[in-house]
């Protein structure tokens, strides 16, 4: 679900290339800031997560393995 | 697939910023994706090669002991990268000049017998300052709950607030009240790298590592504006992890500068045309003269604008190209600072694209916070206010303190009021990038040609044109002036 959701962010921008789970998303410019903003609001609906009490850097979803990292940390049970 | 080969097949082949330019011409050619080329820097001569090109171009831009000292670290870096660290510290000591306020008009405030004396400039001022960053950061990493870790730039704006009323109001005069005044700006000149700094400490927990963020509160590869490219952990995450890696980057890091230098070039050639050809003044000028009942040719109006646009672009371009190549030769996979601002289809993406590390500034200490505590329920308004609150009050309160001692020369209050023009022009910026920001993003291609890549950088290029006019004037002179500018008279 996460990863698909990322390629649908990828798409939007027409960047079709592929993209491992532990490749560098944000940092490596393939998504901008509006675009983490939109994977905080899909966490925040989907996993419950409360940015607000875990604290955002955008280096804690980098990728889609440290998306489901995060989650797995973080979402409530 | 061979080590090479999985390293160009990472995203620097195309990312989405680039996709635009995929097939379209490109002056300098991606060396970076030849594996002879990234065999060959990863040698002793193919490094020194880069070494070599990047430090003849260097050279051409700029001279004095800063450039040598930096090839010198950068030699070092590139024969040893495991000391990367260590020579990035190294560096930091090196460039950061401490006593810089020694020589600036802070000196009047000294009794006329007294000079300024290094010791004493090193015992009140300089050590207080050091001693407070490392009280800050270990605060911030030993303590993640506190104040300071959690909201580190409130946190020092804070402590600038307390030091700007006692500087501006308490009963001091002589030394004191120099020391104090010397304290505030040598901690503006580094809230923006100690905000970084504070958050890093907070989010990796190692108290007895603060010390390593010392590197990154003075880069060697400059300084002053926002932190390019931000803080510690922002470089720990974009190092050059393999030697494959670093001749990547190093290859880009020399190209960045190349075309920094053939952009320095042009920008010689078109002040000439633009100012002593065409007789095109500043903006400033243009207003002033209007205002002063002279106004030049309505012509001449119209083309100051994007004229002046394309100068501060050019200006801006060399100046973050300039840093980010030194970065890149360091080893860093830093993006660029300016991104092909004139291909941008909206006001935000020009936003992204022309100054990118003032605004990544302006997203993490403004947006984000803003972000993930207002308006949870109303997506929309969730992005709109915080984006609003980024470009407006961050932008002028990043512009406020870069000018400490406008407070000093005319008083703290009125080096406020003296704001609330910028504030306006903020406010107005604000408002279009925020709206740009909100409003649903086609997916690039999906108009036609002439639209995406004619009608609608132009739409941006004008509104960044018009809103400008307020940088330089009041608000109602700004209207007035527009006025004149659509009506002819």
């Amino acid at each position: 679900m996460t990863r698909q959701f990322v390629e649908g962010l990828l798409r939007k921008k027409g960047d079709l290339n592929p993209f491992s789970d532990s490749e560098s998303l944000i940092l490596s410019g393939r998504l901008e800031s509006i675009d983490a903003v939109e994977i905080v609001m899909f966490l925040e609906n989907q996993f419950g997560l409360d940015f607000r009490a875990i604290g955002f850097d955008q280096g804690l979803i980098d990728s889609v393995e440290l998306i489901v990292r995060l989650v797995q940390a973080h979402a409530p049970a | 697939m061979s080590s090479i080969a999985s390293v160009l097949a990472k995203p620097q082949v195309a990312p989405p910023r680039e996709q635009l330019r995929r097939t379209s011409f490109r002056l300098i050619p991606k060396l970076e994706t030849d594996p002879r080329v990234v065999s060959f820097s990863q040698t002793v001569p193919g490094k020194l090669t880069l070494l070599a090109i990047f430090g003849l171009t260097l050279s051409l831009l700029d001279d004095g002991w800063q450039m040598w000292t930096t090839l010198a670290l950068l030699s070092c870096i590139a024969f040893l990268p495991k000391l990367r660290r260590l020579l990035l510290t190294l560096g930091a000591m090196l460039f950061a000049n401490l006593f810089s306020f020694e020589h600036s008009t802070l000196t009047r405030l000294l009794p006329e017998n007294v000079q300024f004396s290094r010791t004493s400039d090193l015992l009140w001022i300089v050590l207080p300052f050091l001693l407070t960053t490392v009280a800050l950061m270990w605060v911030a990493a030993k303590y993640s709950r506190s104040l300071i870790a959690r909201r580190p730039l409130l946190t020092l704006l804070g402590i600038l607030g307390l030091l700007a009323a006692v500087a501006s109001y308490a009963p001091i005069s002589g030394f004191p009240r120099y020391a104090i005044w010397a304290f505030l700006l040598t901690f503006c000149s580094y809230l923006w790298y100690l905000a970084y700094a504070l958050s890093d400490c907070a989010t990796v927990h190692e108290p007895k590592n603060v010390l390593s963020q010392y590197a990154a509160l003075r880069p060697f590869w400059g300084f002053g504006g926002p932190p390019l490219p931000k803080g510690w952990t922002y470089w720990r995450r974009i190092e050059a992890k393999t030697p494959e890696e670093l001749a990547v980057t190093m290859i880009k890091g020399v190209k960045l500068m190349v075309w920094c230098f053939l952009l320095s070039t042009l920008n010689t050639y078109y002040l000439a045309f633009v100012h002593n050809r065409l007789g095109i003044p500043s903006p400033a000028n243009c207003v002033n003269a209007w205002r002063l009942g002279k106004p030049q040719a309505l012509a001449v109006n119209w083309l100051v604008w994007p004229s002046d646009l394309l100068e501060q672009l050019l200006k801006i371009s060399v100046w973050g190209h300039m840093i980010i190549a030194t970065c890149r030769m360091a080893g860093f996979r830093a993006l660029r600072n300016t991104y092909a601002p004139l291909s941008s289809r909206t006001i935000a993406e020009y936003w992204n694209r022309y100054y990118y590390y003032f605004k990544e500034l302006l997203v993490d200490m403004f947006f984000y916070p803003t972000f993930i505590r207002c308006f949870k329920r109303h997506p929309k308004v969730r992005i709109f206010f915080a984006t609003f609150v980024a470009a407006s009050l961050g932008n002028t309160l990043y512009h406020f303190l870069l000018h400490p001692l406008t407070a000093l020369t005319f008083g703290l209050l009125t080096a406020v009021l003296t704001s609330r023009n910028y504030l306006f022009y903020s406010l107005l910026l604000a408002l279009g990038i925020s709206i740009s920001q909100v409003r649903s993003r086609k997916p690039l291609g999906s108009r036609g040609w002439l639209r995406e890549h004619i009608t609608a950088p132009a739409c941006v290029l004008a509104f960044y044109c018009l809103v400008r006019v307020f940088e330089f004037s009041s608000p109602t002179v700004g209207v007035r002036y527009l006025t004149f500018l659509f009506s002819g008279r």
